[in-house]
């Protein structure tokens, strides 16, 4: 799954991406979510990407936040939710 | 911009001027343990709020100046001249970025490399090992010594996220005050994907943070968003206050997080079941809480020492009822108790750092945007134009309606009153502004200035305050530059190398004074005089009174400097000066001995938007005279009125006034009535009769504009809606004056 028309995941984005959130949970049993484009974070996305993971996990699926970029991964380090996203770093 | 964004500017702005104001006293008084105190706590405000909203140029640089304080503060390094000037450099650099921010653009290049610089010069005042730590380190924070560790619990409100406060800010703001050792970011209250309202915050914080601050300086880092958070902050060892946490978060979870997350052992904490406690409860722990340290903190800063038995009787008698309280609204009650306890905290900071100074008495203070109190004076004057209409309508003062409706008009002229105060302020606060200018002037042209200002105290409307800002600094800089000799040119006259310029505010007979005098060398009568007669704005066989021919110098285009500078001397802007004043309703005079110095003196009226008035009939029109400029009412008797025969001159009591027909002047019909009445106007030491048909009575008015139409119309300030529709105008008093002396 890539986000092709987000560059960012902020409070902005946030309500488009959980319907599109909720649309792969119906379509797909193991999600990949590509966020290669992804240039920008805030707490409010990093909240819904933790929902996210952890509806996977309780409906017996799985989730992979993938080519996560550097600038993102520093935004969500700071609130060290990074193993809760499943991120190895 | 957000409204937090907004109230960081204006408090950045407050921060400055109190910098400023130091360090410019710090330049005449040498330093002290106060002004000291005043520029670090300023600094480092700026720090901690700039910090929060992730201004990381602010907190660099904010960092640096922190820190050198700070090692003057400790005593490790001495104040010297130098330093000061590089701290007010470094005000102004702030004062940039800041700018900045409110016009939301990047720093230049330029700019760039000047907070490099002025870093750079910083540091080098800094003591060695300070310097080498920081570098080492490479962690931008204050020195942590005897640092204290902190449990920050944070859990958000419901709109916190769209405030749009980061609290990513927050954790980065923490790293730069301390060391941030655990973040436990508390998920288990997030809703699944489904359910998930991605715009309200579920997600909540435990932090530990090792850091050199008190519990209020770790409170004041979310000062900004203290209303949209929820906070729980204690020292990390103190085990009791993680069952206080478990017990007021009701999260089943929070204990085992707390656990796995290792901020505390197992055995220490009791099982969360055993100690829920019900909503009640809960309100009584948190408030019992806060009781216990505010007592403890009267305690341990004698705050109450000095209490007078019967205020202490007083208090007494409240907590009593404040309890009383307490049991019908807790809620509101914890509220008012977080307050004190902060205010309270901020008077042993206080104590703590301005040991020296008097303690000062908690403010309490409301910042209100200045056009909300505007609407509310427009809305003021409506009602009480509704009330007076009323009263003509009743047409009876005396029945019972009547009487209501008077009550009801003094009432609304308390409730006005109670408003204009709200826009008065004091001038101090814009004179002191001018400390820093007059001092870099006066440096900059070589010569000593000992600037005095007096009646700080002075109240003044804001609108007032901030137009008369400009033409005060403009003469100030007049004075200094033309006034003022050079120190070896003083000497040679036999005064002493110090010149004086005094600026001073009072109140008189219901306007504002406010003097600009220096002792410097006195305005060049002739000198005025020859230069308007070759530029033509005077004719060669004039009859000019000395007043009159200083006041050419407000002239455009008449300078007598010799030399032009960059201070003064192209004879702009004095004429602008004239027409500020005179914009503000005010007047301008000048009093010149050559040699020994000159003194402006500027009239203005106390508020721009109130006057008490006295109205009156001229043929078909009423007016209103500002009943401040009223000096007597004379009702002429139809001899007198005869006698008077077209006279410009009337014989008070042997006293010969000016005399001006206000019909005349405005070319207005000739009155049904047949009364005629002088009112004597004053404005200063000028006074003039003014040759009018009826007197109605008091009235206290909104002045309203006549706007850009009437703009030329000369002796008219504005205009006022009376109770019955009418409109009525309202003079000029000074330019009646001026019109009638023209002739």
């Amino acid at each position: 799954m890539i986000l092709d028309n987000l560059t960012a995941l902020t409070i902005y984005e946030v309500e488009t991406l959980q319907d599109i959130f909720i649309l792969a949970l119906k379509e797909q049993e193991n999600i990949l979510l590509d966020m290669a484009k992804i240039d920008k974070i805030d707490i409010v996305g990093i909240q819904l990407l933790l929902s996210m993971v952890s509806t996977v996990k309780a409906s017996q699926k799985t989730i992979k936040l993938i080519n996560v970029k550097d600038t993102v991964l520093q935004q969500i380090k700071i609130s060290n939710t990074q193993i809760a996203l499943g991120l190895d770093v | 911009m957000t409204e937090e964004l907004e109230i960081f500017l204006e408090d950045c702005d407050d921060q400055l001027q109190m910098m400023e104001d130091a360090l410019v006293d710090m330049q005449s008084n040498g330093a002290s343990e106060s002004t000291i105190g005043t520029i670090f706590r300023a600094v480092h405000t700026i720090k901690g709020s700039a910090g929060m909203f992730g201004f990381d140029d602010i907190v660099t640089f904010a960092h640096t100046g922190e820190n050198l304080f700070d090692s003057i503060r400790q005593g490790d390094v001495g104040v010297c001249e130098e330093m000061i000037s590089l701290f007010l450099l470094c005000k102004d650099h702030m004062e940039v970025l800041i700018n900045l921010l409110t016009e939301d653009k990047e720093l230049s290049a330029a700019q760039k490399e000047v907070g490099h610089n002025l870093i750079q010069r910083l540091e080098g005042y800094l003591p060695r090992a300070q310097i080498k730590e920081e570098n080492i380190e490479d962690i931008p924070s204050t020195i942590v010594i005897e640092a204290a560790k902190w449990h920050i619990s944070i859990r958000f409100h419901k709109d916190f996220f769209t405030t749009g406060m980061s609290i990513n800010s927050v954790f980065k703001f923490f790293n730069k005050v301390g060391k941030v050792l655990k973040i436990q970011p508390i998920i288990y209250n997030i809703p699944s994907i489904e359910d998930i309202n991605p715009l309200h915050p579920y997600i909540g914080f435990e932090v530990c943070l090792l850091a050199d601050l008190s519990k209020s300086e770790v409170e004041d880092i979310f000062e900004f968003i203290q209303e949209d958070v929820d906070l729980y902050i204690f020292l990390c060892d103190d085990s009791d206050e993680y069952n206080t946490l478990v017990s007021i978060r009701k999260e089943p979870e929070l204990k085992n997080e707390l656990i796995n997350a290792k901020f505390i052992d197992e055995d220490t904490l009791i099982e969360p079941e055993l100690i829920i406690p019900t909503v009640e409860e809960k309100e009584e722990i948190v408030l019992n809480q806060k009781e216990e340290e505010i007592v403890l903190n009267q305690k341990e800063e004698e705050i109450v020492l000095n209490q007078k038995e019967e205020e202490e009787e007083e208090i007494v008698l409240n907590q009593k009822e404040e309890e009383e309280e307490i049991v019908l609204n807790q809620k509101e009650e914890e509220e008012e108790i977080v307050l004190n306890q902060k205010e309270e905290e901020e008077i042993v900071l206080n104590k703590k750092e301005e040991s020296s100074e008097p303690k000062k008495k908690a403010v309490s203070s409301l910042r209100v945007d200045s056009s909300k109190i505007d609407i509310l004076i427009n809305y003021m004057s409506e009602i009480s134009i509704t009330n007076s209409r009323i009263l003509t309508l009743i047409d009876d003062e005396g029945s019972e309606i009547g009487e209501t409706v008077i009550h009801m008009k003094q009432l609304l002229e308390f409730v006005s009153d109670g408003i204009m105060d709200m826009r008065m302020v004091k001038v101090g606060d814009s004179f002191n502004k001018f400390r820093r200018i007059v001092s870099d002037t006066a440096k900059k042209i070589g010569k000593d200035v000992d600037f005095v200002i007096s009646g700080e105290d002075t109240e003044l409307d804001k609108t007032v305050v901030e137009r008369i800002s400009d033409p005060l600094l403009h003469m100030l800089r007049n004075s200094i530059d033309h006034g003022v000799e050079l120190p070896e040119d003083r000497v040679a006259c036999g005064k002493p190398a110090q010149g004086r310029v005094d600026l001073r505010a009072y109140q008189d007979s219901g306007t504002i004074v406010i003097e600009i005098e220096d002792n410097g060398k006195g305005l060049d009568r002739d000198r005025i005089l020859a230069k308007a007669i070759e530029n033509g704005s005077v004719k060669k066989n004039n009859n000019l009174s000395d007043s009159e021919i200083y006041k050419l110098i407000f002239s455009a285009g008449l300078s007598t400097a010799e030399t032009v500078s960059a201070i003064s001397g192209r004879g702009v802007g004095m004429d602008v000066v004239k027409r500020n004043i005179e914009d503000l309703r005010g007047s301008v005079e000048i009093e010149s001995t050559i040699g020994q110095g000159s003194k402006i003196t500027i009239r203005l009226p106390l508020t721009l938007a109130v006057i008490d008035g006295f109205l009156l009939q001229v043929g078909d029109t009423k007016y209103i005279i500002p009943l401040e400029n009223i000096k007597e009412c004379i009702e002429l008797t139809t001899i007198e009125q005869e006698s008077l025969n077209g006279n410009e001159f009337i014989n008070v009591r042997g006293e010969v006034l000016p005399l001006l027909d206000i019909r005349l002047l405005l070319g207005e019909n000739k009155s049904i009535t047949e009364r005629q009445n002088i009112v004597i106007v004053y404005f200063g030491k000028k006074i003039v009769g003014l040759l009018v048909d009826e007197l109605l009575g008091e009235h206290q008015t909104v002045i309203k504009s006549l706007g850009i139409v009437f703009d030329q119309l000369s002796g008219i300030s504005g205009a006022s809606v009376l109770g019955s529709g009418e409109i009525a105008l309202i003079f000029d008093v000074a330019r009646l004056i001026e019109l009638r002396n023209e002739g």
